[in-house]
């Protein structure tokens, strides 16, 4: 079971149909990520990153091929298997706008435990944990537009960690941050994974990544390099 | 050329960008297709309503129901001369007058004659019929009173029976006036043609004798010709001469000829329009004048001037209340365009933001979207126009609130007004569009987050407090209209009789008509609707709160979709006000507007009961035991020589079908002698036992039941019910005794009675006419030693009258003596074709149905919209694995919420302003109008309708949400969050 890597994807496409015209974004892909590693997907806008992170978290479902994630076969999945499954096993970042806006930072962790069922008291714990790991706890209050960019995403990293997942997928987390704001992310990611043993799959197409990744894919017209 | 061709591929455009938009841009137009359609509607109503209401009050008050294009009847002006006294008046003297009224009248008037006639009538002589009498001495028996007529037109109009058409005689010459006596009189007196008898008439200077032969008998050829408008029995003791024979031959030789003289004017009244109606009134008043210049003791006994008042005072009321019930209509028109456009600018907003960045100048945009907008409203004016026709259509056919079961009466036809209403609506709502669009296109590049902020700022009324502000303009109509008592000032209005008595009481009456100009204090009329929407308002300023305390207990749960429900509620108040306007207006509205209608019915009802007293009132005579020597009864027997009248029992009544309680009622006037001054007012006799079976009665007409009423009546025989405030005005107490003196048929019989109870209002009384004292029948009878004709008061399941007046009158079963019967239901039927009871239901009825379409179309419309709007929240939420179950569960309580508090919210309100402003819109030009006065009825099976109405609206937004949900891509909604 530890041998195997936590995603394996086999010859994987994704083709978008709109009218008449088909793009296919992903062209067989095949690739491999190893348990316990911060690898970064890196590639140009428009190269398939983005589909491909969907198709790994169950977002999305690959026109063909075979995508295995955390021994699942999402491909056999329904979407209330896959919701559920990303409840319990998946942390997901996005670029931006991932934050319920009405919600304040505690709230919108808590929700995720929520959603699990957790008990109230557990449901506390952890969030206030969860706050404390990215360094945010005397902002809990407070709701996302009275944060700065760099502090929302530390809270929807804060939110991927809640379930305590064993995969966190990251698609340009520090897409529209300022570099020094981008380095504080990364390196929290960094500590994240080697801290809590976390496999941490993240695209992104800033060179300040190399730094920070154990190890780094190219993604290049829908095929990794 | 080139302009064409751009505007052409700009249309190309727009159409092309409306279509892409599809339900939404649907649903858009359909609301503003509606919108217009209503909007458009009700001035043409109101013009056809006015149209009908003139026709029908110049009609007359008997055909009511004529529908617009019926026949107008001819305008008729009576004028009369009453002899003071005998020899009083010549001939010679009334010339000028009958000149002027039989040849300038008309001009004076502005109205083409049709044709006049004049009768003159003398003073009565005494005929002796006796053959033997002795020709110098004046009869004391065996003799009619007579007096001798001339009509113009008569012999086209008459049937002799016997003998001939008069000769025109002159006494100079012959002896003998040649005349005519009516076939009942013949036949009674025992006369026949070319008799000859005398006449006697006693003046100052002695006994005068007019030799008169019977030329012959007539009869009315056709008595319901207009020619007869006074019945021809009217002369049945007249003895007719030809027109000549009065004028030349008797008028020189009498001192005393003029007893009555009546000219008639048929004039045409076809070109009279709304506008007329005043100045028309203010002609007849100068026109009576001047014939009462012209001969003192002339006046106007009929004239279509009553009515053209009492036309003026209905429309201006119609008009008023028309204009009141549109103002919440209006408002909520209003909420419902600032939903539709809010929502579609914020789908539009985006796509402005996009075109913006690509270079599109302000200016184009405006223009483009001008021009989409252009598209649509041309559409919905194209289709509200025939819509707008077959709502008035409908509203012509309402009978009573929500009941449109008449035959449609209105014309239908877009006046200019509506045109206006419908072009200003449509600017406006462009207006309103481009406004948010400019608004929009100063960003050209609109982040997701400024958009979230904006939606967490409370809305921009609150933070400038209008809501609280318009408590105040609110809160002074509700004052105001608690001291005024009315929404209107309570007018003295003239009645038509003192409008015919005094010369210039129709020019007073007309100005009294117009300082009661329901309009002068508009703020009465909007008080309800202003303090609604205040109260709207203030509502939301709450919500936050209570939402934040739901959110609060939900967060103690595990639940997911609640809880995320009621803090999106909480805590993005602008999100949600639109919609939530629409609804608390529209049920607080509808609620309101409901129990009004209701109460109007009701009250219309009740009217009408009160003044019958029950299902049908019999007029009838039992049979008469004396006659008098004219075949009359004599009611005038004294009661020592035994009762006249003789009566079936009234149980008899039962045995016609549909009968299911009778009971005697006898009205007669009665006096009370007051500490020394007699108060005048009338006697009710009733069967004690059966009356309450028959009678209509509210609880708050005594303090009393009726029933202990009536036991009281039974433990004293003697025993009578008096007015509360007559008791308190004079003092007395139950148990004090009351002498009353009551006049039965000639005579005063005084009477002893104790009072047992009292009452504040009685079925058929109106204290304007003096207090009424109820007592028992039979008691009554026994002290006037004899029965008297009574009325019978039946408790039925039938209406008309005719076939339960045929089987009580069957000579071969009951052959009971019915001679007038009233069907209160009949008459309820009849009244409700009235315009103005029309006019009113109608506009309340269509108000009522267009707003609950409206704000059902606008919900759906948020609905979709909201989700489409939070598509990137919902992909999110998916994206973070909340099961789908969690999903719908969270739209529902939104739904649920928004959709509970508009129905919780919204009906209490409406409620509330119906307890608080409905007492006041009693309306009435009669002070009868005000008797009973309006019970508030609040219409919980409407409101019941409507909840069920929108349990359906909730179970359509919500399918329709869960369908797209099940659709939703959850890499799509998340993709819409990012820029790059
Ligand atoms: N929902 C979609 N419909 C159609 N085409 C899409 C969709 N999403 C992405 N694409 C196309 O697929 C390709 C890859 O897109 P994406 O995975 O977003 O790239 P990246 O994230 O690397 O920028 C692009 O050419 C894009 O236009
Ligand atoms: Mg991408």
């Amino acid at each position: 079971m530890t041998d195997e890597p936590l995603i394996i994807c086999e010859n994987l496409w994704r083709v978008y149909k709109l009218d008449a015209l088909e793009i296919a974004a992903l062209r067989g892909v095949n690739l491999q990520v190893a348990a316990g590693r911060f690898v970064a997907l890196k590639g140009r806008s428009g190269s398939g990153k983005t589909t491909l992170l969907n198709c790994l978290g169950g977002l999305d479902s690959p026109t063909a091929g075979k995508v295995r994630v955390l021994g699942h076969d999402l491909t056999q999945l329904d979407d209330e298997h896959l919701a559920r499954w990303r409840r319990e096993q998946i942390g997901l970042v996005f670029q931006s706008f991932s934050l319920l806006p009405t919600l304040s930072a505690y709230e919108n962790i808590e929700l995720m435990l929520r959603i699990q069922g957790e008990e109230k008291k557990e449901r506390r714990e952890r969030t206030l944990a969860c706050l404390e790991q990215v360094g945010l706890r005397q902002w809990m209050h407070h709701r996302p537009y009275e944060m700065s960019g760099g502090q929302q995403q530390r809270v929807a990293i804060a939110r991927s960690l809640a379930n305590r997942p064993r995969l966190i997928l990251a698609d340009e987390p520090t897409g529209e941050l300022d570099s020094v704001t981008a380095r504080e992310i990364l390196a929290l990611f960094q500590r994240i994974v080697h801290a809590e043993g976390v496999t941490l799959l993240m695209v992104s197409h800033d060179a300040l990544v190399d730094e920070y990744a154990d190890q780094i894919l190219h993604l290049k017209d829908g095929q990794v390099m | 050329m080139k302009f064409l061709h751009r505007l052409w591929a700009h249309i190309l455009i727009a159409v092309w960008r409306l279509r892409s938009q599809g339900g939404l841009t649907l649903a858009a137009s359909l609301g503003l297709t509606v919108l217009l359609g209503l909007v458009m509607s009700i001035p043409s109503y109101a013009d056809a309503v006015s149209y009908r209401l003139l026709s029908a009050n110049l009609a007359g008050r008997s055909s009511a129901s004529a529908t617009a294009e019926a026949q107008r009847a001819p305008f008729t002006f009576l004028f009369e001369y009453t002899g003071p006294f005998r020899g009083a008046s010549q001939w010679e003297q009334a010339q000028a007058v009958d000149a002027y009224l039989l040849r300038q009248a008309s001009a004076e008037l502005g109205l083409p004659q049709q044709n006049s006639s004049r009768i003159l009538i003398s003073f009565p002589f005494k005929l002796s019929i006796l053959p033997e009498a002795n020709p110098e001495e004046e009869p004391q028996s065996g003799f009619a009173w007579v007096n001798f007529a001339a009509m113009n037109d008569l012999q086209s109009h008459i049937t002799l029976v016997e003998g001939s058409y008069p000769e025109i005689s002159n006494p100079a010459t012959d002896p003998f006036v040649e005349v005519l006596i009516s076939e009942k009189s013949a036949n009674q007196m025992g006369l026949s043609a070319g008799e000859t008898y005398t006449l006697y008439s006693k003046g100052e200077s002695g006994i005068t004798l007019y030799p008169v032969r019977l030329a012959g008998i007539w009869r009315a050829t056709d008595p319901k010709d207009s020619y007869w408008f006074y019945s021809p029995r009217e002369f049945d003791k007249a003895l007719l001469v030809p027109e000549a024979t009065f004028l030349e031959g008797l008028a020189p030789a009498m001192l005393d000829e003029l007893g009555k003289i009546t000219w008639r004017l048929t004039l045409d009244s076809s070109n009279v329009h709304a506008v007329d109606a005043i100045p028309l009134a203010n002609r007849i008043t100068r026109v009576e004048l001047q014939a009462k210049k012209l001969f003192t003791g002339v006046y106007l006994k009929e004239s279509p001037q009553a009515l053209l008042l009492e036309y003026q005072r209905t429309t201006s009321l119609l008009s008023f209340l028309l204009a009141a019930f549109s103002v919440p209509i209006a408002a909520l028109f209003l909420a419902y365009i600032n939903l539709v456009s809010g929502v579609i600018i914020e789908r539009q907003r985006n796509e402005i933001a996009v075109l913006r960045s690509r270079g599109a100048t302000l200016f184009q945009i405006a223009g483009i979207t001008t021009l989409e907008g252009l598209l649509m409203v041309a559409l919905a004016l194209a289709t509200g126009v025939p819509l707008s026709l077959g709502v008035i259509w409908l509203m012509g056919k309402t009978r009573s609130f929500l009941d449109f079961s008449l035959p449609a009466s209105l014309r239908l036809h877009p006046t200019e007004l509506s045109l206006v209403f419908g072009g200003c609506t449509a600017v406006l709502i462009l207006m309103a569009r481009l406004a948010l669009i400019i608004e929009a296109a100063r960003h050209t590049i609109i982040t997701y987050k400024q958009e979230q902020a904006r939606n967490l700022r409370p809305p921009w009324w609150q933070r400038a407090g209008l809501d609280l502000l318009l408590f105040i303009p609110a809160a002074y109509g509700a004052f105001l209209l608690r001291s005024q008592g009315s929404i209107l000032p309570t007018p003295a209005v003239p009645t038509a009789t003192a409008v015919g008595a005094a010369a210039d009481a129709g020019a007073a009456a007309a100005r009294a008509a117009a300082l009661n100009d329901p309009f002068q204090n508009p703020l009465l009329m909007l008080a309800p609707a202003l303090g609604i929407f205040a109260f709207t308002l203030f509502m939301l300023r709450l919500l936050p709160g209570l939402m934040a305390g739901i959110s609060w207990a939900a967060a103690q749960s595990k639940s997911v979709g609640l809880l995320l429900a009621a803090r999106h509620l909480s805590r993005s108040p602008s999100f949600y006000s639109a919609p939530l306007i629409l609804l608390v207006l529209t049920l607080s509205l509808s609620t309101f507007t409901a129990s009004l209608a209701q109460t109007l019915d009701q009250h219309f009802y009740d009217l009408q009961y009160y003044q019958q007293g029950a299902d049908i009132r019999l007029v009838e005579l039992g049979q008469c035991l004396k006659f008098d020597p004219v075949g009359n009864c004599d009611t005038g027997a004294s009661t020592e020589e035994g009762a006249t009248w003789a009566f079936i029992p009234v149980a008899e009544h039962l045995k016609a079908p549909g009968v299911t309680a009778a009971a005697r009622v006898g009205s007669w006037p009665a006096r009370a002698s007051m500490s020394g001054k007699p108060i005048t007012g009338a006697f009710l006799g009733i069967d004690r036992l059966d009356f309450s079976q028959v009678a209509f009665w509210r609880k708050d007409f005594a303090a009393d039941s009726l029933g202990e009423l009536m036991n009281a009546l039974a433990s004293d025989a003697s025993g009578v019910l008096a007015a509360r405030s007559f008791l308190k005005q004079e003092v007395l107490y139950p148990g004090d005794s009351l002498a009353l003196t009551v006049d039965i048929a000639g005579k005063s019989y005084p009477i002893q009675f104790t009072i047992v109870g009292s009452f504040d209002l009685f079925p058929t009384w109106y204290p304007e006419k003096g207090p009424l004292f109820v007592g028992n029948l039979d008691y009554l009878f026994e002290q006037v030693q004899g029965q008297h004709p009574y009325n019978v008061w039946l408790k039925t399941e039938a209406t008309p009258c005719e076939p339960l007046v045929e089987a009580l009158t069957n000579p071969q079963t009951l052959a009971l003596n019915v001679v007038g019967c009233i069907s209160t239901r009949q008459g309820i039927l009849q009244e409700q074709k009235r315009p103005e009871h029309q006019g009113v239901f109608g506009l309340l009825s269509v108000g009522f149905a267009g707003a609950g379409l409206l704000t059902v179309l606008g919900f759906l419309l948020y609905a979709l919209f909201s989700f489409q709007r939070r598509m990137i929240e919902m992909g999110v939420l998916r994206a973070l694995g909340l099961s789908s179950r969690q999903m719908r569960s969270f739209l529902a309580w939104e739904l649920i919420f928004l959709i509970a508090i508009g129905l919780v919210v919204g009906s209490g309100l409406g409620i509330f302003v119906s307890l608080l402003f409905i007492p006041y819109l009693q309306l009435g030009s009669k002070a009868s109008a005000l008797i009973p006065p309006f019970t508030v009825q609040i219409a919980w099976e409407r409101i019941l309708q409507i909840y069920a109405l929108f349990g359906l609206l909730f179970v359509a937004a919500f399918s329709g949400l869960a369908r797209r949900l099940a659709h939703l891509k959850i890499f799509q909604a998340v993709k819409l969050g990012e820029t790059t």
